[in-house]
């Protein structure tokens, strides 16, 4: 039931230029922060927390959710650029966004990115709007049977992620699980795997690790490419010059329009991860990337497609809005920008919880509105960052490639503000390096170090609930078990695709040989 | 009584704060006052900090400057401040986590003893809540139900430091194996692993079970310390553990400093902590943050901080 004179007063409060000023300044900053390397939306928000102390309520809101909205899509700007993700959310946007971007199309790329992010982002918002509650319900049932069996389902669904070569993606994927295995065993805190070096007692952070293999390993490639092949010397002036300029190959209503199944695997699975305590923004650009590539062959997601750019940034969009549900419905912060704005809003004297659409209903509306209106006021100001960064990726190697290692340096640093996070950057950087150098692809070493850990923090949990009773654990639920039937089916299923997919390939090459063979022959 | 001892202490840190200024050196602090935090941005640490340190050129005439220094569990944030001259100038914003990090690591990078402690400015109260109509949903209940060993046993969630607290009370009356302790990274994790049904109980702060209170009951406060009145009207009357006759968890927020600071500037830091939290402008946002600001001196918290780091020594290997 709508409280109308309360969504009034959320329209009137919403609808200044003091609060939409807010919201600019938010989104503003949010991209700025998004595209530098080590900067996350989390950082932002906490450091602009202390000045909303003195706002009204609509621009404290709108600050924090404009700056959320916006480095959730500024981590995709330098990803496309330079293949340097931003934020590790933006990590899966590299693999098409880059390529395109070295054949020239970048802008193409970037608006992809920022149409899919928008479109997403107020889908799912919209959504998290008119079932709110119900999502938190389905979000409740899923303990650590549930959870595991997920993270189990979301690493067979990504096996599509591990290239042509099978035994490389396993190489890749078991180096994930190891790495993911450093630091603080996940339920008695004991260290495990740290080599006793006591700052590896948390284990390894993402940001460090991504932004070593993603931006350290692809600058150290063109440092080889570039001391191995002797590069055709670019004049710096001529392309500063460009960078203000406004051509480029751009993106058409019918190429939007063609990413549509993308956009609406992002949507869901977007959605569906937000809503769910401690998985985040990277799985869900990460799965929603996978199950697209899983899901349309034919387009070879991959090798450059505008579809891969839609559907991993239509996938770290979508969770914005439904990572506030749990903080909405039971007053439980999902995530550490949920916990957050849930502080802003206590601040601003409404405390988040099951009561607060009844006591409060004018913060919720104008919570709502914010919520929407964010998304174009991102469209706007992301499209000015985007021409800018797009040109900026056209700058030759020799000046781009130490302004990347350079950003990848303070990016690692600033993350925590630890000088041993700068380390394991460059430790990773090396990995990364070798890893293009053999075609290791990448993506499973991080889905594997995002979820297995997940999956054994669950299990674990499971098994301590359940007194050590593997079936208790595992067969905990209905939900539990259909989720596990689900894994043996997907396993069954993509084996049998993927043998059958090679048997094609193999008799395609036999067939080729005939035929060569035949033509050799005849002439 | 662990009670009046910890209530005596924080009265008379108190006092000596606010109405004994002439404690601090008139040339301290000369500069910025580096304040290390030593989580990510964005947790309960952090905003203390945020919020403390938007009034620390008013009380100490020079800024506070915010520095997150997240990792390992807290350990790289107080390894840091060990790092820095011990010339005052330099302060860790801790919690229990650092500490017991460092007495869960084999090769600790510093000893959590040897610390000095210039003020509390908060003490958690862990707070057990279960469902209503449970036969274990009231302490007595609680304590009858585990007794009775044809009962299965109980799964309380919760973080490390809050799961102490109930660890420490039931392991008083003998019956820690009697539950099932489950650590979670967060509380949020926890609660909404209680709220699904998948543990039976969970340890929560003070804030967290206040929005739980409609529809679940509050089972029984580990600390000494007292809900505030707010709480009170939403949570209803709770034993504490002193109330109960048995030894508190009380476990603190603190400003730590390096151990080779001199006397009179732990001192005189203590007594402008207590300045600062006095403030109505910190005051304000930190009721609003649904927190509890419970002051002590650096006398008084040294006391204190032996004894939380004795109970924890005690009960953590119950984890492992």
């Amino acid at each position: 039931m709508i409280n109308m004179d309360a969504l009034y007063e959320a329209i009137a409060l919403v609808f200044t230029w003091h609060t939409l000023m807010w919201i600019a300044i938010g989104v503003t900053i949010g991209v700025g922060v998004g595209a530098m390397p080590g900067l996350t939306a989390t950082t932002g928000i906490a450091l602009m927390l202390p000045l909303t102390f003195t706002m009204d309520q609509a621009a404290a809101l709108g600050l924090l959710i404009g700056l959320y909205k916006g480095a959730i899509y500024g981590g995709s700007i330098s990803a496309i650029s330079f293949a340097t993700p931003g934020t590790s959310e933006a990590a899966a946007t590299v693999f098409d966004g880059h390529k395109l971007m070295t054949r020239g199309k970048g802008k193409k790329a970037l608006l992809i990115a920022l149409y899919a992010s928008v479109t997403a982002d107020f889908l799912s918002d919209v959504i998290t709007i008119m079932i709110a509650p119900m999502l938190a319900l389905v979000a409740l049932k899923f303990g650590p049977s549930e959870r595991f069996w997920l993270m189990v389902l979301a690493v067979c669904l990504l096996g599509a992620l591990s290239g042509s070569h099978f035994a490389k993606g396993m190489l890749s994927a078991a180096m994930g699980l190891f790495i993911g295995t450093i630091g603080a065993d996940p339920v008695s805190s004991v260290p495990r795997n740290t080599f006793d070096l006591w700052w590896l007692g948390e284990g390894i952070h993402l940001i460090p690790l991504v932004v070593g293999i993603f931006a350290m390993g692809a600058m150290l490639e063109k440092i080889v490419e570039m001391s191995t092949v002797k590069q055709k010397v670019q004049r710096l002036g001529g392309t500063v010059k460009g960078l203000f300029s406004m051509g480029g190959e751009g993106l058409s209503l019918k190429e939007y329009l063609s990413c549509w199944k993308e956009m609406s695997i992002g949507l869901g699975v977007g959605t569906f991860v937000g809503m769910l305590p401690g998985l985040g923004s990277t799985v869900g650009a990460f799965l929603s990337y996978g199950i697209a590539k899983q899901a349309s062959p034919e387009k070879k997601i991959g090798t450059g497609k505008i579809e891969g750019v839609a559907a991993a940034e239509a996938g770290n969009n979508a969770t914005v809005g439904p990572t506030l549900v749990p903080l909405l419905a039971f007053g439980i912060p999902g995530s550490a920008v949920a916990a957050l704005i849930g502080a802003a809003l206590m601040l601003q004297g409404a405390t988040p919880g099951p009561r607060m659409f009844e006591l409060f209903p004018t913060v919720i509306y104008s919570l709502f509105l914010i919520l929407i209106l964010g998304n174009f006021f991102n469209l706007g100001i992301g499209r000015v960052f985007a021409f800018v960064y797009a040109k900026l990726g056209e700058l030759p190697p020799q000046v781009l490639v130490p302004i990347v290692m350079g950003m990848a340096v303070i990016g690692a640093y600033s993350y925590a503000n630890n000088e041993w996070d700068v380390l394991v950057m460059l430790v990773f950087g090396i990995i990364g390096l070798f890893m293009r150098t053999f075609r290791i692809p990448e993506a499973p070493l991080i889905i594997t170090f995002l979820l297995a850990p997940q999956a054994e923090e669950n299990l674990r949990r499971g098994l301590l609930i359940n007194e050590g009773d593997w079936v208790a654990t595992l067969m905990n639920s209905p939900l539990a078990i259909g989720l596990a039937i689900a894994v043996v089916a997907l396993t069954y299923i993509s084996t049998r695709m993927r043998i059958s997919e090679r048997m094609t390939e193999i008799a395609d090459d036999a067939e080729a040989a005939e035929a060569e063979a035949k033509a050799e022959k005849t002439s | 009584m662990k009670l009046m001892k910890l209530t005596a202490l924080a009265a008379m840190g108190a006092s000596l704060a606010f109405a004994a200024p002439a404690f601090a050196d008139s040339d301290y602090p000369s500069g910025t006052i580096k304040t290390i935090v030593p989580f990510g941005a964005g947790g309960g640490t952090d905003r203390w900090a945020r919020v403390m340190s938007s009034v620390g050129f008013d009380v100490f005439g020079h800024g506070m400057h915010v520095q997150n220094r997240g990792g390992a569990g807290g350990t790289i944030g107080w390894k840091y401040m060990m790092d820095q001259k011990a010339d005052g100038h330099a302060i860790l914003m801790a919690s229990p986590t650092p500490v017991m990090a460092a007495l869960i690591e084999k090769n600790p990078p510093y000893d959590p003893a040897k610390v000095r402690i210039a003020a509390y400015y908060s003490v958690m109260k862990p707070t057990l809540v279960a469902p209503k109509g449970k036969p274990y949903s009231t302490w007595a209940g609680l304590v009858a139900y585990l007794k009775d060993d044809s009962n299965k046993k109980l799964t309380i969630g919760g973080t490390m430091t809050q799961l102490l607290g109930p660890a420490s009370l039931l392991a008083q009356l003998g019956l820690e194996k009697r539950v099932i302790l489950v650590p979670y990274s967060g509380t949020g994790k926890a609660v909404n692993d209680y709220l699904g049904g998948h543990i039976a109980m969970v340890n929560v702060t003070t804030s967290t079970a206040v929005g739980l209170a409609d529809k679940n009951a509050i089972v029984v406060n580990a600390s000494s310390l007292e809900y505030n009145k707010k709480a009170k009207a939403a949570m209803g009357d709770v034993p504490n553990a002193t109330t109960l006759g048995l030894t508190p968890f009380n476990p603190p927020r603190f400003v730590a400093m390096h151990p080779d600071t001199p006397d009179e500037q732990v001192v005189a830091m203590g007594v402008k902590m207590g300045e600062l939290l006095n403030t109505k402008s910190v005051k304000r946002l930190i009721g609003k943050l649904g927190e509890d600001i419970v002051y002590m001196d650096s006398a008084a918290s040294e006391a204190a901080y032996k004894e939380v780091l004795a109970e924890a020594q005690k009960y953590l290997p119950l984890f492992q």
